[in-house]
């Protein structure tokens, strides 16, 4: 799915309107334009989306005693989408289909197919989250301070992704799309951790749009990420990344396990975790390696429980453990399906670790194609990504705020323009999910 | 009532989490208590259960986000 230009600049079209509308007759404005956004994209989506949403709202007022009925035939849903049977990838089903579960189980006290419907249709969300807890909407009413600190995150947003994460895709897909053919490991280790931090930016990137979209329209959604690259062990990083998603499991499967198996401490806190981290897996995607990711994932986070000590370790030390174990699980990741596994896996362990030639052996495949093919661009990146990481705290605190907003947001524009890659392909890589 | 609650919670949070010096208020979470994480908070309900002789739902422990929370919902279920 392209998610073309009118997708950032029509939802300032809709924002005069704000100042004439009351809030009922917005919230029907923004409904209605949710709908019109998702259909553009795809109609199937849009027609889901609404009857799935219409048979929650009636099982929760009607039919009670059905709910678990209908969870189970949106679970099954899902099976039906990832497995591929379907040959339509039904955009965002992933994300609202949670959080119509989560509103099937707890339903709140006054139910309306308006709040239901808005809720999972709101388009900056719809695509790739965050995830609405209870379904909810919650909205602002300073029009002017939402208009000022939306734009900035959108700009945010923006920057974290046509400056950033695509120049690092260019990088990645050079030992991704080869790596059967690579000579030694560095070049695996280098691309996992470009990988795992270019994953990083264009998901937040993403969602610092959908939040900033959303505060321009008067709506407030949930953080996704705080800063997960600085934790000091894998429990703090999936504290930090993902939070609604996590937040979910945690409340629907960690939760409920753990309660269960009360007596048996160890035993729950072990069957909750690594069930958390399988179905969150599943729920990427039905291969080999997302299984895999989920696993370590739950392996160091367990072992983090058990061994004390490792949450005692300096705090540069700690990062560097975060960023091994999370570029490790995330090699498995991206390349998905076993056989690739297999053939990358094969290949680095007959290959040696540190190449011949480092020029010709890592650069120059970490260079390869398009915009970088030219060794200047590859260091003019990584010179952006140490800046943005290195100061990425103080920016999001300058963008969060509302001193100079003006100023930041033709910076941001500005410095998009001079450095902005606006390649079309894998734009937002967790639309796909 | 609530004065009270919170007095009661006060010692099941400092025998629970090892620290006699711990205070806490309404606004207390997660945040400012290392120990409190996802686990943890499942046995520190489950003691408050004990304590006062009330049950939660499993799938009401993610909204009790502060100590307030957690005082209105035992308000509400000694109610």
């Amino acid at each position: 799915m392209n998610v073309d230009i009118s997708f950032f600049i029509l939802p300032f079209l809709l924002f005069p309107f704000r100042y004439y509308l009351v809030q009922s007759k917005w919230q029907s404005l923004l409904l209605g334009f949710s709908l019109l956004v998702i259909a553009y994209h795809s109609i199937w989506a849009m027609v889901i989306a609404v009857l799935l949403s219409f048979l929650v709202f009636v099982v929760i007022k009607k039919f009670k005693k059905f709910k678990w009925i209908t969870l189970i035939v949106i679970v099954l849903g899902f099976i039906f989408l990832k497995s591929g049977l379907s040959g339509i990838l039904l955009l965002g089903y992933a994300y609202y289909s949670l959080q119509l579960i989560s509103i099937l189980i707890i339903p709140s006290k006054k139910v309306h197919f308006f709040d239901i419907l808005l809720g999972t249709v709101f388009f900056p969300r719809f695509f790739s989250g965050p995830i609405l807890k209870h379904n909810q909407i919650i909205l602002t009413s300073d029009i002017n301070k939402d208009l000022k600190e939306g734009s900035l995150r959108l700009v945010l947003g923006l920057c974290k992704i046509f400056i950033l994460s695509n120049r690092l895709d260019f990088m990645i897909s050079g030992y991704f799309e080869h790596s059967a053919e690579i000579n030694n490991g560095l070049l695996a280790l280098l691309s996992s951790l470009l990988f795992t931090i270019q994953m990083y930016l264009n998901f937040s990137g993403f969602t610092d749009i959908a939040i900033g979209l959303a505060r321009v329209l008067g709506v407030e959604l949930p953080e996704n990420f705080d800063l997960p690259l600085r934790s000091k062990n894998i429990s703090e990083y999936w504290r930090k990344t993902h939070i609604t998603l996590i937040n979910w499991f945690t409340q629907f499967v960690f939760y409920p396990i753990v309660y269960k198996f009360k007596s048996v401490p160890k035993f729950a806190l072990v069957l909750g975790i690594f069930s958390v981290f399988i179905l969150s897996a599943l729920w990427h995607n039905f291969q080999f390696g997302f299984i895999v990711w989920g696993l370590l994932n739950a392996f160091f986070i367990v072992l983090e429980y058990f061994i004390k000590s490792v949450n005692k370790i300096p705090r540069f030390l700690g990062f560097l453990y975060v960023l091994f174990v999370v570029t490790f699980s995330n090699f498995f990741f991206k390349l998905g399906d076993l056989q690739n596994i297999r053939q990358s896996l094969k290949t680095i362990y007959q290959v040696n670790f540190l190449p011949q030639n480092f020029m010709a052996d890592v650069v120059a495949i970490l260079g390869k194609g398009g915009y970088l093919e030219q060794q200047y661009h590859l260091l003019e990146t990584l010179v952006l990504l140490l800046l943005f990481l290195l100061f990425e705290k103080s920016i999001n605190r300058w963008f969060k705020s509302n001193n100079y907003p003006l100023l930041l947001i033709f910076t941001g524009l500005y410095l998009l323009f001079i450095f902005g890659n606006f390649a079309q392909n894998n734009q937002f890589i967790y639309l796909q999910f | 009532m609530e004065q009270e609650i919170l007095h009661q919670l006060q010692k099941i949070f400092q025998n629970f989490f090892k620290n006699e010096s711990l205070l806490i208020n309404y606004e207390t979470n997660s945040k400012d208590i290392v120990l409190w994480d996802s686990f943890h908070h499942v046995q520190l309900i489950s003691i408050v259960e004990e304590k006062f002789k009330i049950k939660f739902s499993v799938f009401e422990l993610a909204d009790l986000n502060n100590v307030g929370d957690l005082v209105n919902c035992i308000q509400q279920k000694l109610a």
